[in-house]
């Protein structure tokens, strides 16, 4: 039975006496670094093997997606954001940004990473209700497992 | 009169607020006002919501969707965060076709914490 992920805001003193919350496996943020950045650009240039970049802009941008699947780097979908986000056209703003990301994503083949990126647990949701959340932004069943599952490779690297 | 086909296809969804502070009211707000926010008052009447019980004791209720729009429904659970500038969690548990099964697991659940809640029965 396949694992399924999530990268935290912990230490990984933290996440050993954790391990798993909600069915996700934690891994902490120490064992993979996260490259954050709000600019594609920045992104493009930051972009190696192994490398997990989280766009907080999340702007659908071509040229990034093309450049990441040169590179089989690994773009992080921080789903605390979608959570956080206030109610209005800034969550519609975002929620538009990450399905036309995504649907590049899913077309150019990219490896796409679902995460709750941070250290709050009341920020932090299961698979089953994260399949849910992202059939709002157009996803079927099989790609968010995918997308919680593909870090895996990374981790033993 | 409808044929049994035709009729509208619903499911029962168990929840658990966290923390368990909160009465009936407070939750059916909650989770009325996230529906809203989301869908609007086009987007919510197809999805046949309702609060079918709430135990403030526990936190466990238990909450009808349409079939059709079951996952549009837990979308909204699960986007809750805060209510009254606190930090709350609405948790979607177990999801059934009938009130008797959700009954059933649910009292399984309580039966874990020592308690014999059994929600409309």
């Amino acid at each position: 039975m396949p694992k399924y992920y999530s990268i935290v805001k912990w230490g990984e003193k933290e996440v050993k006496e954790k391990v798993r919350l909600d069915g996700l496996y934690l891994i902490s943020q120490d064992v993979i670094p996260i490259f954050e950045t709000d600019s594609p650009r920045i992104a493009v240039s930051h972009a190696k093997p192994g490398v997990v970049i989280y766009l907080t802009s999340y702007h659908p941008d071509l040229g990034l997606v093309r450049k990441l699947v040169e590179k089989k780097s690994y773009l992080l979908f921080n789903l605390t954001d979608l959570l956080t986000a206030p109610p209005g056209s800034k969550r519609q703003r975002l929620m538009f940004n990450m399905s036309k990301l995504l649907t590049l994503c899913i077309k150019y083949k990219v490896n796409y990473v679902f995460s709750y990126y941070t250290d709050d647990p009341y920020l932090m949701r299961s698979l089953k209700e994260s399949v849910a959340l992202l059939s709002l932004l157009g996803l079927k069943e099989e790609q968010v497992k995918l997308g919680f599952h593909i870090i895996e490779d990374r981790l033993y690297w | 009169m409808l044929k049994p086909t035709q009729r509208i296809k619903q499911r029962y969804v168990l929840f658990r607020v966290i923390p368990n502070k909160y009465t009936e009211e407070d939750v059916h707000r909650m989770i009325y006002s996230s529906l809203r926010s989301l869908y609007g008052d086009v987007g919510v009447y197809p999805l046949g919501y309702k609060l079918i019980s709430f135990h403030s004791d526990t936190g466990y209720g238990i909450v009808r969707f349409s079939r059709k729009h079951l996952y549009r429904g837990i979308a909204a659970l699960v986007m809750i965060t805060r209510y009254q500038d606190e930090k709350v969690r609405v948790r979607s548990i177990s999801t059934s076709g009938t009130l008797k099964k959700l009954r059933e697991r649910l009292n399984r659940y309580l039966d874990a914490s020592e308690s014999n809640f059994i929600p409309n029965s």
